[in-house]
């Protein structure tokens, strides 16, 4: 069978942070403590304009571009977020028209937490496979909502990645995809409700940690992998302790997961978390290296990749601005504009 | 009001202007006939976005909507500018992401897709163009 892959990336990360500091000194809380146990600094907050479809849009006209592919060569498009624009209009059907994609495409937009934007990919991967289609995107995107004063808020943050899947000049070989499902109440919102609702405490061992190490343990399985086959490991980045924890418990270094842990600067941005931080680590494999992606999704599920970086990675990424050069161009905002461009109080 | 944002579509999402295939001028907005030749030998042609700001104003006051429940998605006060294409067009619109004391004469910007209006809570999102600093 013919191999799959990556054959252009592109992160999209808005402008604007607000510090943790910032946030707790508005709710008059202790910026040290909150910071400690979060593990997170500041978080990337979305301009007024902005939403998960415009960034989608930003995203992938750099993945498109790296790829020279032209959009009306696109067949699939799949966009998975927690906060479509619509409840009820594709937010596919946007992005597709601002992409000019081919008007023979099949699209969806999916929902399942943080993990959508990984099963996207999924989906796009076996149209490849199958012999379907030729080029698809698949796009993690998303403006997470957080109720004021919510620990939740010095989290959660803004932020796209799109991911160009062919068979044709890959950059990435995927060698493997599995996906660790339960029904687990870690995290949810009810239709029409603003703000998620979580569960504390349980949002850890049973819901994070029991699905990303079963997702890795699996995944490693069928690739016949040890942790140093990696040279890089990307998890879902909840906060900044998790994705650590986790990498601890099975036995990889601090080394493998650097390039893709971004959570400290950037907060955490739901369905494009785990995909920004890959976008990361292709900014700096190595041909032949393999990398591990495993994301989460509240609900609960993870979903695993495994990918080997070809040769013509480093040639393709040369023009293009790299993700960790994309966080310096930053404006910080104080609480009461924050508040007023995410309409929090309209 | 849905007909309207649908057949400008091509326009405000991706600077699709027009090419006389006689003379090669530029437009944007799309021209059915050239302006220059009289030609109606036209072909789309997609701008590439980058640009310099040749004048701009910032308004201070009031959003100008463009109907009794379209409202503008912007910060206040926001800055309009006409930008010169690199490929020679001139277009109007807004400046994002932008405080009126960073914009400059001359200042290098792109095209990105953002919100232009919402028409309240439950109606219709339009999108399209706006310019940020290059
Ligand atoms: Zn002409």
């Amino acid at each position: 069978m013919k191999d799959v892959g990556i054959a252009g990336y592109g992160a999209y990360i808005p402008k604007f942070r607000i510090k943790v500091d910032e946030i707790a000194r508005s709710w008059g809380r202790d910026a040290d403590s909150l910071k400690k146990s979060l593990c997170v600094n500041e978080k990337a907050v979305p301009g007024i304009d902005e939403d998960s479809a415009t960034m989608a849009v930003e995203a992938s006209k750099h993945a498109l571009s790296m790829g020279k592919v032209q959009g009306s060569s696109i067949q699939a498009l799949f966009i998975g977020s927690e906060s479509h624009p619509y409840a009820v209009k594709p937010t596919a059907t946007i992005v597709a028209e601002a992409l000019r994609l081919s008007r023979g495409l099949f699209s969806a937009d999916l929902e399942f937490a943080c993990q959508a934007g990984t099963s996207s990919m999924q989906i796009v991967y076996s149209m490849i496979k199958s012999g379907m289609i030729g080029y698809g995107l698949a796009i993690g995107t998303d403006v997470a909502q957080a109720n004021p004063n919510d620990a939740l808020e010095c989290t959660a943050s803004a932020g796209s990645a799109s991911m160009l899947l062919g068979s044709e000049n890959i950059l990435a070989r995927i060698e493997a995809t599995y996906s660790f499902t339960t029904d687990t109440p870690d995290f949810w919102r009810r239709q029409n409700q603003p703000y998620p609702k979580h569960g504390g405490q349980f949002t850890g061992k049973p819901a994070y940690y029991r699905h990303i190490v079963e997702c890795t343990q699996k995944i490693m399985e069928m690739t016949s992998s040890r942790p140093d086959d990696f040279a890089h490991v990307v998890f879902h980045q909840p906060n900044g302790k998790f994705p650590v924890e986790a990498a601890r418990m099975l036995g990889f270094t601090e080394r493998q997961t650097q390039n893709g842990l971004l959570v400290r600067e950037i907060g955490n941005c739901y369905s494009a978390s785990s995909l920004i931080g890959l976008c990361s680590v292709l900014d700096e494999a190595e041909s032949s290296q393999r990398i591990l992606l495993v994301s989460y999704g509240s609900g609960a599920g993870a979903d695993g990749f495994v990918f080997e970086a070809t040769g013509l990675l480093p040639e393709a990424r040369k023009s293009f601005m790299k993700v960790k050069d994309m966080m310096k161009n930053t404006v910080y905002l104080p609480y009461e504009k924050y508040a007023r461009q995410s309409k929090k109080y309209a | 009001m849905p007909a309207n944002i649908w057949r400008r579509m091509p326009s405000f999402y991706s600077l699709a202007g027009s090419e006389c295939m006689k003379c090669s001028s530029l437009y944007f907005p799309a021209s059915k006939v050239c302006k220059k030749c009289g030609s109606q030998e036209i072909s789309e042609r997609v701008f590439e976005g980058a640009g310099e700001v040749v004048t701009y104003t910032v308004v201070r006051q009031g959003f100008n909507d463009d109907s009794e429940n379209e409202k503008l998605v912007c910060n206040s006060p926001y800055i309009i500018s006409i930008v010169k294409l690199m490929e020679g067009p001139m277009v109007t619109a807004q400046m994002a992401d932008c405080e009126p004391e960073e914009m400059k004469i001359g200042a290098r910007v792109k095209a990105v897709f953002r919100k232009i209006s919402e028409e309240g809570e439950e109606g219709l999102i339009r999108y399209g163009y706006k310019f940020v600093l290059a």
